[in-house]
């Protein structure tokens, strides 16, 4: 039995390097008509994710997993996920610029990323909470928000650690409700999935999503 | 074969997500010192290591499209030129993996000749992820990137599982006929893991471990 309120809460992620054409098309079908909040898929999957998935919101990765591009690369890819119609990105800043302290550049960087997506788009920042004392990631959160960032998705799940209830439950406490919480890296049950949800976080990112949601093994 | 020669053969690696920009200097050091062939790290760091390098005959291998390679080739050639412009001189892509197992091969043709044309004069190298595929697989890609005109077949990224000299003989043995070689990467730590890759076919060998290497390179 699907869960179908659960599901809505779920972003779904068909991303690895081996993903093909085929897979994409297989995890439309798997997903039918489900809902769930979103799907992030790589640039070159986005138009046939617009084409299998149709009404749904779509998004893509920039600069994953811990901001690895240069800000011309950065902005050429949100051009195209702007130009494709994209619901939103998932945008990793340069980690080492948060770990460093360097935060005049770490503002630069998310100035330019907002004023270049003008509010057409969602932006997801990565804070890579596994990764962060609570200072840096409350240091880190206030930069997201100052630039105008509301959304987080705790981590970026390529063997960089997971999350846990802790990061959530203090981002909660020092921001409430002016940042909305993605959780990733280390959901791997339902169980786990509404343990986050029960202490604020808003949605799930999970490569389990079906095991989470219920559809049957057979069926997926 | 002298240190020297195995040191112009290693393109000294730093490309863990979570890097600090002094492991980016070490790596540099480390390279000006023993004279690698070149560094190879994220584009965002060419700017800083190209200062760090400067008066070398280092050269900076730019990780394209990493780590999953499934960019639209107008994507990654953007990020190719942008590299370029920053500095780089040699360019690591991943391939798109994907249109490789629905044998979509005119995708992967069309990258090819378009990252050599975007790369002419630099060093240009295609990452296959060869864990991830089949040995028929690995063969049509090194095929088609070798008729594309790229200098080297990469076995891997790093991030995956390292490759097996059994797939290095097989890469070498597909592309030597054309001039192209084949850079191994991925779990190659001591002297000996390179002096096996090299025995297979390979004459460029991605590693984090090439200060090690060549400290302990018996001549």
């Amino acid at each position: 039995m699907v869960d179908l309120e659960l599901a809505k809460k779920m972003v779904l992620a068909p991303l690895t390097t081996e993903t093909s054409e085929k897979d994409i098309r297989r995890f439309a079908e798997v997903l039918g008509d489900i809902e769930v909040y979103s799907i992030i898929v790589d640039e070159y999957y986005i138009p046939l994710a617009r084409e299998v998935l149709p009404g749904r919101r779509i998004g893509t990765i920039v600069s994953y997993p811990l901001g690895s591009l240069t800000a011309e690369v950065n902005k050429k890819i949100i051009q195209k996920a702007l130009g494709y119609g994209c619901s939103e990105i998932d945008f990793s800043p340069k980690f080492n610029h948060l770990k460093s302290k360097k935060y005049d550049l770490v503002k630069k960087e998310l100035k330019e990323i907002v004023d270049l997506v003008g509010g057409k788009l969602d932006i997801v920042a990565l804070p890579q909470v596994s990764q962060m004392s609570l200072a840096e990631i409350e240091k880190s959160c206030s930069l997201f928000l100052e630039a105008g960032i509301k959304i987080i998705k705790t981590n970026s799940g390529l063997n960089q650690g997971t999350t846990e209830m802790e990061h959530v439950q203090f981002i909660k406490r020092k921001f409430g409700d002016s940042l909305e919480i993605e959780v990733s890296a280390g959901v791997r049950t339902k169980e786990q999935a509404l343990a986050f949800l029960n202490i604020g976080a808003d949605r799930i990112h999970s490569s389990t999503w079906k095991q989470i949601i219920g559809i049957d093994k057979e069926e997926a | 074969m002298t240190k020297h020669e195995i040191a112009r053969m290693i393109d000294q690696t730093q490309l863990k997500p979570n890097i600090s920009l002094d492991s980016i200097e070490s790596i540099c050091l480390e390279a000006k010192l023993f004279d690698f062939a070149t560094v190879a790290i994220h584009p965002c760091h060419i700017p800083f290591a190209k200062e760090l390098l400067e008066g070398s005959n280092s050269g900076i291998t730019a990780a394209i499209a990493f780590p999953y390679g499934a960019w639209s080739a107008e994507m990654k050639e953007f990020e190719v030129r942008d590299a370029i412009k920053n500095g780089a001189t040699d360019l690591d892509f991943v391939i798109n993996v994907g249109a490789l197992k629905d044998k979509k091969y005119d995708v992967l043709k069309r990258e090819g000749e378009m990252l050599r044309k975007a790369t002419e004069g630099k060093i240009l190298k295609s990452i296959l992820e060869v864990c991830l595929l089949t040995e028929e697989e690995i063969v049509k890609a090194c095929e088609i990137y070798s008729r594309a005109g790229v200098d080297f077949v990469k076995t891997s990224t790093g991030f995956l599982e390292p490759p097996t000299l059994e797939v290095v003989k097989i890469m070498y043995e597909t592309v030597k006929k054309a001039g192209t070689r084949v850079k191994a990467a991925g779990g190659i730590r001591t002297p000996e893991d390179a002096k096996k890759m090299i025995e297979a076919g390979a004459t460029r060998l991605g590693t984090s471990s090439g200060m090690q290497i060549y400290m302990g390179w018996e001549e």
